[in-house]
């Protein structure tokens, strides 16, 4: 296996009492795409300007591509920054804009032209080398920044929310534009978020984080359909927490009691968790499917399938892609329900039914905090 | 409510602009092209001599160089060393930052006079500055400090400080902290990133820092007339005591049209200075 591009080993960063960024360890494969996804203040920031070398940390260490640099000044660590704010230098033209960083390297002249011309190129502002920053728009001003950053091909190139200032269409077409730069240049990207749309959509490895730790790494799949924590859960896609205790523990099922004990909820295999262990079932909006009382007989399900329950739709909303619904269970609960929005609408007040598959039950301890107080 | 330019709002400043400015300074035209006769008063006649002299004269050069040569080192000198206070204090995360910021306007708050008779206790021939110097064993003999250029240029610095930090800090923390780190980032030292972005980007402030302490220097009348004495004039003096030591009305005249010209050919050019350069931050 290749040593990691980087590599952050216990860093910690307190600012007075608050401790932003608490033991984070965490590596980035070559080439990776990894993403550091948080709500605001969870120290995904702090953590990147760390790395960057613009906070000092209190402890821990840095390395890129095995080589310390937690003592290195910034100017010689070599990796790429993009600011939110952009961050481009309103006196030069974008040509110097872009020139900067090679020139503090002491590129050659007779190469210099060349190589912002080719960076330029490659993020499609090719003729715009002489407007200065503000005769540009939102969109590209970003790719500015993103060939100033990448023209010095930086060991690791640094993203902090580079995207958040973008209006919604735009912010779509530079996360393709992004990850197609990336995959074709092959640079190693941490790109720090609070949009998990973003966050899944791009990255090959997801960190979430929250109040300072990291809660869970992996793949966008992983994270989002086996999320470690409630925080995690609740953080990525729109989910439904039940609270419950386990009844049966088998080697091919588990079976939760509801609170209230008139329901009870099919999951899969759960080694080591006994019987009594209180937990919660999280399940996913979309993985719950709602079909109308009375539907031809044939479909998804019948009377005999495990977790399926009659429902009463008490909200509905449309919201293009999908259709949004709040039901209502026979103990009063209510759960979140989100169909495919080319499905036939059922109306407010609607018999129904729900099911979902036990592998789509996600189970958490509840000794975890309640969802909802992590916010 | 009306649609209009909201140009209506402005009519209470342009009615005294007018009228204590514009007027005042028109009306001084006429009367700086007359021959004043002593005893006798403004005569009738004619004449340009006021002028010719002002320009050709070296009595009169020498006073106007060593205004604009004032003004240029007073200026300079308060740029350099209110830039470093100013940039510390833009930049200061340190909650002292506000009383620092008094501490420094402070001095505007005492009366004119008094701090400029405090400049005469500290740099007389037996003043502290000479007691220390000559205690320090650094000099012999007392420095002349008073009635000359260099008194005038201490006190006058320290007189003007205030407006220029002032100005500076307004203008360095409007310089986003992101673009100096990403200059820094891209391999540029403190130093490289000081030189080749904050440095020009507060370029706007350092101007108008610059023309509110040079316009404030040339136009000073109090601390000039206190610290040169009759003898070591400045343009304001030299007005000053046409108008009303001499009553030579229409020389004085001249010389006032003379510095205000100056003044406003100054604010002009480095208008169209900023436009050209510091405009982009």
């Amino acid at each position: 296996m290749t040593s990691p591009a980087l590599t952050v080993r216990r860093l910690r960063k307190a600012f007075g009492p608050v401790v932003a960024v608490d033991d984070v360890s965490l590596d980035a494969a070559p080439g990776e795409f990894l993403s550091l996804l948080g709500p605001s203040g969870c120290g995904k920031s702090t953590l990147l300007r760390m790395v960057a070398g613009l906070v000092d940390p209190d402890g821990g260490q840095i390395l890129l591509a095995d080589r310390d640099i937690t003592k290195v000044a910034v100017h010689r660590r070599n990796l790429g920054l993009v600011f939110q704010s952009y961050a481009l230098f309103p006196h030069m033209t974008v040509f110097e804009n872009v020139a900067f960083g090679l020139r503090r390297r002491g590129a050659a002249g007779h190469e210099l032209g060349p190589r912002v011309e080719r960076i330029l190129e490659l993020v499609r502002l090719g003729p715009l080398g002489s407007r200065l920053p503000r005769e540009l728009s939102g969109g590209q001003q970003q790719r500015v920044a993103l060939a100033r950053a990448l023209v010095t091909e930086p060991g690791v190139l640094l993203l902090d929310e580079p995207l958040s200032n973008l209006d919604a269409l735009l912010r779509d077409e530079m996360r393709v534009e992004l990850k197609r730069l990336q995959e074709r240049l092959g640079t190693t990207m941490i790109f720090v978020t609070h949009d998990q749309a973003e966050a899944l959509i791009l990255s090959d490895r997801i960190v979430v984080m929250e109040r300072g730790r990291v809660e869970q790494v992996g793949s966008p799949e992983e994270v989002y359909r086996r999320p470690a924590t409630a925080f995690v859960a609740r953080f990525l896609g729109r989910a439904n927490f039940l609270a419950g205790t386990i009844a049966e523990s088998a080697a091919d099922r588990t079976v939760v009691a509801l609170g209230g004990g008139k329901l009870s909820v099919l999951a899969g295999p759960r080694a080591g968790w006994p019987p009594g262990r209180p937990v919660h079932v999280v399940i996913r909006q979309e993985s719950i499917r709602l079909e109308a009382d009375g539907a031809a007989p044939g479909v998804a399900s019948g009377p005999g399938d495990p977790n399926r329950f009659a429902a009463t739709v008490v909200f509905h909303a449309f919201a293009g892609q999908a259709h949004h619904y709040v039901i209502q269970l026979s103990d009063g609960r209510e759960l979140e329900v989100a169909a495919p929005g080319g499905a036939m609408p059922l109306a407010r007040g609607a018999r129904a039914f729900v099911t979902w598959g036990p592998g789509d039950v996600v189970l958490l301890p509840a000794d975890e905090p309640a969802p909802g107080a992590t916010r | 409510m009306r649609r209009g330019s909201g140009a209506w709002l402005l009519a209470p400043a342009l009615v005294i602009l007018l009228g204590a400015f514009v007027l005042p300074v028109a009306m001084m035209v006429p009367t700086s092209v007359h021959r004043y006769v002593p005893l006798i008063g403004i005569t009738g006649d004619l004449t340009a001599t006021y002028y010719t002299r002002l320009l050709t004269d070296s009595y009169y050069l020498e006073i106007i160089g060593r205004t604009l040569a004032l003004g240029l080192t007073v200026t300079l000198a308060t740029l350099v060393i209110g830039y470093p206070v100013a940039f510390f204090l833009a930049r200061t995360p340190s909650r002292w930052r506000n009383w620092l910021t008094i501490l420094i306007v402070f001095p505007l708050l005492l009366n004119l006079v008094v701090r400029t008779f405090g400049w005469i206790a500290l740099l007389a021939q037996n003043g502290l500055v000479n007691q220390a110097l000559r205690a320090l064993g650094l000099v012999d003999s007392p420095v002349k400090l008073l009635f000359n250029f260099p008194g005038l240029l201490i006190a006058m610095t320290h007189i003007f400080l205030p407006f220029m930090v002032l100005v500076l800090i307004g203008a360095i923390s409007n310089i986003p902290r992101d673009v100096e780190d990403a200059a820094r980032v891209l391999g540029a030292s403190w130093g490289s990133a000081f030189w080749r972005i904050t440095l020009p980007l507060s370029a706007p402030g350092i101007l108008s820092g610059s023309i509110l302490v040079f316009v404030l220097t040339i136009s000073a009348l109090v601390t000039p007339r206190l610290l040169g004495g009759p003898t070591y004039q400045v343009m304001s003096t030299l007005i000053y005591d046409e108008f009303l030591q001499r009553l030579n009305w229409p020389a004085g005249s001249a010389e006032a049209l003379l510095l205000t010209i100056m003044v406003l050919a100054l604010v002009y050019l480095s208008g169209r200075l900023a436009r050209r350069t510091g405009a982009s931050a």
